[in-house]
């Protein structure tokens, strides 16, 4: 009877069991079993291998797919729906995993195509955490069948047939319950057994009277039981009534069948053919002609609401699906070749690309050369022992901030080196002559010499000095031929350009003394020449002087004794005179007179004695007069500018505005074309007359320019300094105009001394020889030759 | 007054707009500016004028120009930026209302981007990405040896690590490494890739930490170097018909899954990772199909170059083809010491096969004892099984063979022995003014001055070889009490005769000054006879005072003959002793009467022993002068001059950049002199250090 009972307890709960698969979760049972109950691990093993690979074996084909698709197959739309279901369920993802990446995500802000890979980790089959649910029920470490799962399975008590094989067909139930066997049967019922736990008893019998536990034995009792019975691997232990059940093989086949998600029964037919009773072809005769209700063609209003409550769930995110995943992923990882179209698309506008890091040098090896190594530095003696770079991410950000925060420049990188810089000059000795040597020191004076002029013919010197002197000196031997105190500092000394007279002009303060300066050297012809033309005034005629000229000069002759020291004529001026020029003739000079205001500049004719103002006014502070060397012109140098007049015409011809501060020499080209202005402020400028808006600067010194001058014959000209230098410069001159002039300087000359801050004062070119002479502050005079 | 323009609406105030400006333009926040203007390479310039750019203000200012902040305007990637700030404040706000599902869930919505745009707009060309490679491998580089922790995640470093792998994979390949140079900062590689240079660092091989640095710059840095890199990897390995991502015997994304099932963030997965990889780097890659064209096929049309270009293209080709072959039919076995990834790199660029012990990492392809191996990287002093086939060598030797694009010769690079100087490949510029000596002898060995399996300091070497021989000579003859004896009799009597020999010259010169011997004529034969007698006393005396190697074997000077005894004297080896032979016969025609006439081949020895002599009369010598400078003063100066002068012509901008350069090349100069006289230096004492040793080991020697 009982086995009757149990056997029909069977087929439904294995009905039960196909119908619900995914409710059942046995592989952890099963495992369950083998660690509790065998503690022979070699036998386990085997078992456990048995089993898996059974398992293996029924699930490698993934026949659960198959049949569900056949099955899908058979039962068409049905099945379609259930399929829904199916992914609903398994598909959607569980939101505690991303609950966790959000937690992480508010570190970081917007990166996260790494935390897909989280996610991955973070998933954990449903089912085991099923799994965990369900093995709530169990205790202790040993199987216990739930008590359906006992009524469900065939059990049979291990005393009675141990070792027998029981064929299940033709086993007779009631003869088996025919035995007399004593009953053990538990009435307890529904209830966890435990409650028991603390009792002697187990239960109660039919009769109302205590089961009492039966003895099981102690753990030697067991692990001889181990030993000995072969079956201890398929005997668990009833609950109910604490007896040993051997499982017969039925048993276990229903027990793998669950555990493979399969129906216990094998003899159940899940394909059979359906028999469609209600079926959707119309009948030709409806069974009843009652209209059909509203409802079941008004669609469902619960069913709208559900799928709007998804839609919206989907839409919020809150349900995502793992082929939107798949997806994300796949677009990650996707590679294509970026390049492959040419494709112009708008850039940064007028990009600076940044520049590269520099590479490093034999100072940065690990085993530099030795004298390479500084004395905190280490030279590390194999590759071994070379230490992690501190500052690598240091340094990596600030490459990195200097990448995307500094600001960027063009910037023009010179390669060149220095003398790449320099011009191609023609070699100083191809322009020769000119002066490179010193030749000879005239030594006398006894302070600053301030002016020095050379005789037309070359042959002799004067020098004009503040020990209130003039001096005169032989060219050719240095000697000083003649000294006249003239009791004044000498601020302009010029001999007369003309042959036929020997004359010096002097210019001290106010006055303007003519003199000869005879020596037994000069020709007694000449000198009487010159005599004769002082000895008494010219017939001035009917010219009256006018006033403002009166008042301005005064020619006098000298006074015997004045004669007697070599003056001829003096002229007394309202104001000190600067400078004195002479015109190529030797009859007209020009007197200029600095603080004269528009009487500062004053031409004289030396034959008739007579003086006249040129200008009626002059704007600016004269500083330097010169005349043209071949037409009748007159160059004033103002402090910013220089004009030209044309003394015949009587009219302004050109005003130059010179780019110097403020000008202190002057110096026109023999050639008539060019004039070289020098300034305080260390500029010489070269003009050419036709084309004076560029000239060319000359930036050759340091300090203030003292002195330019020509020579009258070489291209040559020299250039003097407060800071001790006379350069020079090779200038040629061409007659086309196109050209310009060919400025190289040659040399430069030191020799000079510095006194109070002045150095070379004064220059002059020998008349026909490349040679120099330069007076200087320190009482000397030279001869470069 | 109507046509006048507002200040500020033109020129240089229109051109450029401040950073507050343009966050105010953008409606963004700063972050999302900087992260902006990092993905598109957008950077402040500096403007011509500053005040007037920035409108008077005197305060510096980060000026942008306007164009590219209305270029950024046009950016939809803004958009994505403010639809994430907004799904982040839902979030946030979710969270503060303890709905963590629902803000978990939004945060996994949040809107994402993609960058494959903004690097085809920076990069238009191929071309254009590999030229701005250097940063991107370099950082990628860095964080692979970054430990994971809270502001960088493991993803960001495993994809940095694939990245760059691939990178390497590539490039072992394609063999397109050229240099590689071991600095204190790390490993330097230069990479030849389609005709452009690419130099990174990889650093040391050691977990860097990270601190005081801000990582979010560096992280979008990063986030965009690392598409531009898995595009550009892309590329190249299509390009060489490869797969990609390349077949490997274990993917990437096994290994993630790998790794990442029980370790999540922690940084032993990346190690394992690591490991992993380089496995990678000793696999072959398998090509897509077979290879039609011709690896040596090179491109260029040969006959289309003329002449000199020709040649140098044809040599540049040997080279590289030399370089990529280098390592050819070698086998290396890397010690668990060395870095076995960048040896593996290097050595596998250059068509050689690695291998490791299988317990230091995977990836290894045979063991130790394999008896094929040639060569075994070793960075150790010292071995105990060694095996006798191949060479036990120190890394370096690998890298500097790369730069040298030849085998050096392995001695200098011996297991313990110390290694010559590690030079940078990447300081051989021309206009270097000083070049170390060891630069020099490498490029004397390139041209071929040096045979190529010449040890780079063979004079230590021969040294180490004389004094053996010295050794040989001195070998320990114990002096008898006798034998002193009678060397110091010698000695005093060579001391008296030399006295006597002084007296009788000075009596000679007295006799000259006082007129009583006609100086000239026959008596030059006489004085040059005994000049000659002289130099043979002074030779015997210095025989006697020699060394005592000198003094064992000319033991007997007076007997033996003028020649026999200078050549003794002189000779250290047999060579020499030979040569000075042929010195000791002219020394004997001396004698005979002939003008005295120096020896014909003084050797160096001699020569240090001869200020002796000088003290005693008249023996005409050469020596060696100081070379005069044949310029005359004047000359030199006007020189000089001329070039003070040519400065002087430079117009005025000119002169300055003249004078700046010249300013820099002083110091370059200088620089070199200081390091010249260094060099001396420590050479010198080197030197001294040697023979100190050296005689320590004799003395050593004799007492034995």
């Amino acid at each position: 009877m009982n086995g009757k009972r149990k056997r029909e307890k069977v087929t439904p709960a294995s009905k039960v069991f196909g119908d619900n698969v995914e409710q059942m979760n046995f592989p952890s049972n099963v495992n369950a079993i083998d660690d509790g109950d065998s503690s022979d691990p070699d036998e386990s093993d085997v078992e456990d291998d048995e089993v898996e690979g059974h398992h293996f074996e029924e699930e490698g084909g993934n026949e659960d797919a198959e049949d569900e698709k056949h099955e899908s197959k058979q039962n068409g739309e049905v099945y379609d729906s259930e399929e829904t279901d199916s992914i609903n369920e398994d598909d959607i993802e569980d939101v505690s995993g991303d609950e966790e990446e959000g937690v992480e995500g508010e570190v970081d802000s917007l990166d996260g195509d790494d935390d897909d890979d989280d996610d991955d980790e973070d998933y954990v089959p449903k089912g085991i955490n099923e799994d965990g649910d369900s093995d709530d029920e169990t205790e202790d470490g040993k199987v216990e069948y739930s008590d359906d799962e006992t009524k469900g399975a065939e059990i049979e008590t291990s005393e009675g047939e141990k070792g027998k094989k029981i064929d299940k067909k033709n086993f007779d139930e009631y003869a088996a319950d025919s035995s007399d066997e004593e009953d053990l049967r538990n009435t307890i019922g529904d209830v966890p057994v435990k409650w028991y736990d603390e009792y002697p008893h187990m239960g109660y019998d039919l009769d109302a009277k205590q089961i009492l536990k039966p003895n099981r034995g102690d753990t030697l009792d067991e692990l001889l039981n181990r030993m000995e019975n072969p079956d201890y691997n398929r005997t668990v232990i009833d609950k109910q009534t604490l007896q040993d059940v051997r499982l017969s093989d039925n048993d276990l086949e229903v027990v793998k069948r669950l555990m493979s998600n399969r129906v216990p029964d094998p003899k159940y037919d899940m394909y059979q053919p359906w028999i469609d009773h209600f079926t959707h072809e119309v009948m030709e005769m409806p069974l009843s002609g009652r209209p059909e209700h509203k409802r079941s063609f008004i669609p469902s209003k619960a069913e709208a609401q559900y799928v709007e409550r998804r839609a919206k769930m989907i839409r919020r995110g809150l349900i995502t699906y793992s082929h939107h995943k798949k997806k994300r992923e796949e677009r990650r990882l996707k590679h294509f070749d970026l390049w492959a179209e040419h494709e112009q698309l708008r850039r940064v506008h007028d990009r600076l690309p940044a520049p590269k890091p520099t590479l490093p040098g034999h100072a940065d090896s690990y085993n530099p050369p030795p004298e390479y190594i500084n004395e905190e530095d280490t030279r590390y003696k194999s590759v071994r022992l070379v230490p992690a770079y501190t500052k690598a991410f240091k340094d990596q950000h600030t490459r990195c901030l200097d990448l995307y925060i500094a600001p960027r420049q063009k910037v023009m990188r010179v390669t060149v080196k220095s003398r790449d810089l320099l011009p191609v000059l023609p070699k100083p000795r191809d322009l020769q002559p000119f002066p490179k040597w010193e030749g000879i020191i005239f030594k006398g004076h006894r302070s600053i010499i301030r002016t020095i002029s050379v005789h037309p013919k070359g042959k002799y010197l004067a020098s004009g000095s503040d020990d209130h002197t003039v001096r005169i000196w032989e060219v050719g031997t240095g000697r000083c031929l003649r000294s006249f105190d003239v009791g004044e500092a000498v601020k302009c000394v010029t001999w007369n350009p003309s042959n036929n007279l020997f004359l010096l002009a002097v210019v001290i303060a106010n006055k303007v003394l003519f003199m000869n300066p005879e020596t037994y050297l000069v020709e007694s012809q000449l000198v009487d020449q010159t005599n004769a033309v002082f000895t008494e005034p010219p017939d001035q005629g009917d010219y009256i002087q006018p006033e403002r000229v009166r008042t301005a000069v005064t020619w006098k002759q000298p006074t015997r004794e004045e004669w007697s020291k070599g003056i001829r004529i003096v002229l007394e001026f309202f104001r000190t005179v600067k400078q004195l020029v002479w015109h190529k003739q030797g009859d007209y000079f020009a007197t200029m007179i600095p603080e004269g205001d528009h009487r500062s500049v004053i031409m004289h004719q030396l034959s008739r004695w007579r003086s006249q103002l040129p200008f009626k006014k002059l704007k600016g502070r004269a500083q330097y007069i010169e005349f043209h060397p071949k037409l009748p012109f007159l160059y004033v140098a103002t402090q910013q500018q220089v004009r030209v007049y044309d003394l015949m015409k009587q009219h302004l011809l050109k005003k130059v505005k010179v780019p110097c501060k403020w000008i202190s020499c002057l110096a026109i080209h023999p050639g008539g074309d060019h004039f070289l202005v020098g300034g305080y402020d260390r500029k010489v400028v070269w003009f050419e007359m036709e084309y004076t808006a560029r000239p060319l600067m000359l930036r050759y010194h340091k300090e203030a320019v003292r002195s330019v001058v020509y020579h009258r014959k070489y291209p040559l000209f020299a250039t003097a300094s407060d800071e001790g230098r006379v350069i020079v410069s090779h200038g040629m001159v061409y007659d086309d105009y196109l050209k310009d002039p060919f400025l190289v300087p040659v040399k430069e000359l030191r020799g000079h001394s510095k006194f109070q801050d002045l150095c070379v004062l004064s220059l002059a070119w020998h008349p026909y020889e490349p040679f120099l002479f330069t007076g200087g502050a320190d009482a000397t005079i030279r001869l470069w030759h | 007054m109507v046509g006048q323009k507002k200040k500020g609406t033109g020129g240089e105030a229109a051109r450029y707009i401040t950073r507050t400006a343009a966050l105010r333009k953008l409606q963004l926040s700063l972050p999302d500016f900087r992260r902006l203007c990092i993905l598109k390479g957008v950077y402040p310039r500096e403007p011509k004028n500053r005040f007037k750019a920035q409108k008077g203000d005197p305060r510096l200012k980060v000026l942008y120009l306007v164009k590219d902040i209305q270029f950024l305007m046009h950016e939809p990637i803004i958009w994505k930026f403010r639809e994430h700030k907004a799904v982040m404040k839902k979030v946030k706000k979710h969270y503060e209302r303890k709905e963590d599902s629902k803000g978990g869930a939004l945060f996994g919505q949040r809107p994402r981007y993609t960058l494959d745009r903004i690097i085809k707009e920076r990069y238009p060309t191929f071309n254009d990405a590999l030229n701005d490679l250097e940063d991107p491998l370099t950082l990628a580089f860095l964080y692979t040896k970054m430990p994971a922790r809270k502001g960088v995640k493991i993803g960001v470093i495993n994809t940095s690590i694939r990245v760059t792998t691939e990178f390497l994979l590539y490039c072992i390949e394609a063999k397109a490494l050229r240099k590689a140079f071991i600095s204190i900062k790390g490993y330097y590689y230069q990479v030849e890739i389609m005709g452009q240079l690419i130099t990174w660092v990889a650093p040391h091989n050691f977990a860097t930490r990270a601190s005081g640095v801000d990582h979010r710059v560096m992280k979008t840095f990063l986030e965009l170097y690392l598409v531009l890199l898995s595009f550009v990897n892309y590329r190249l390995f299509t390009s060489l018909n490869l797969y990609y991502p390349p077949v490997l015997p274990l993917s990437f994304n096994e290994i993630k899954n790998t790794v990442d099932d029980d370790k999540k963030f922690s940084s032993c997965g990346v190690k394992e990772m690591r490991n992993h990889l380089l496995t990678t780097l000793n696999f072959n890659l398998k090509p897509k199909g077979t290879n039609d064209d011709d690896p040596d096929e090179e491109g260029i049309d040969m006959h289309l170059l003329e002449g000199l270009q020709m040649d140098e293209a044809k040599k540049a080709a040997d080279l590289r083809t030399k370089q990529q072959t280098l390592f050819k039919d070698m086998k290396f076995f890397l010690g668990r010491e060395t870095n076995l990834e960048s040896l593996t790199f290097v050595i596998r660029s250059c068509s050689g096969t690695v291998s490791w012990e299988k317990m230091t990492a995977h990836g290894s392809t045979y063991e130790e004892d394999d008896e094929s191996i040639t060569h075994q990287i070793v960075d150790r002093p010292g071995f105990k099984k060694k095996y006798m086939s191949r060479y036990y060598v120190q890394p370096q030797w690998v890298y500097d063979s790369l730069n040298a694009v030849m085998l050096l010769p392995i001695q200098d690079y011996f297991m313990g022995a110390e290694l010559p100087a590690h030079l940078s490949p990447f300081d051989q510029k021309d206009d270097e003014l000083y070049v170390p000596p060891e630069q020099k002898a490498l490029l004397a060995r390139q041209r071929g001055e040096i045979p190529e399996d010449q040890p780079l300091n063979p004079e230590e070497k021969s040294d180490g070889d004389s004094s053996d021989d010295d050794a040989k000579v001195d070998v320990p003859v114990p002096k008898s009490y006798i034998q002193k004896l009678r060397e110091r009799e010698k000695k005093k009597k060579a001391r008296k005769w030399r006295k006597k020999q002084a007296e009788r010259e000075h009596d000679k010169e007295m006799a000259i000054i006082e007129g009583r011997v006609p100086p000239e004529g026959a008596d030059k034969a006489k004085t040059g006879g005994e000049e000659g007698a002289t130099t043979n006393a002074a030779a015997a005396t210095a025989a006697a005072e020699g060394t005592p190697q000198d003094k064992d074997t000319g033991a007997t000077p007076m007997e033996d003959g003028d020649g026999g005894v200078e050549g003794e004297k002189d000779g250290d080896g047999g060579v020499e002793g030979e040569k000075d032979g042929d010195g000791g016969v002219e020394g004997k025609k001396d004698g005979d009467g002939e003008a005295a006439a120096p020896a014909p081949t003084p050797s160096k020895k001699r020569r240090r022993k001869k200020p002796k002599d000088r003290k005693e009369p008249i023996v005409m010598e050469v020596t060696k002068g100081k070379k005069h400078n044949h310029e005359s003063r004047a000359n030199m100066a006007a020189k000089r001059e001329e070039a003070r002068l040519n400065i002087m012509m430079l117009p005025n901008k000119r002169r300055k950049l003249y004078w700046a350069l010249k300013r820099k090349e002083i110091t370059k100069d200088k620089k070199s002199q200081e390091l010249e006289k260094k060099r001396t230096v420590i050479d010198e004492q080197k030197k001294k250090e040697k023979q100190e040793t050296r005689k320590k080991l004799l003395r050593g020697k004799s007492r034995k």
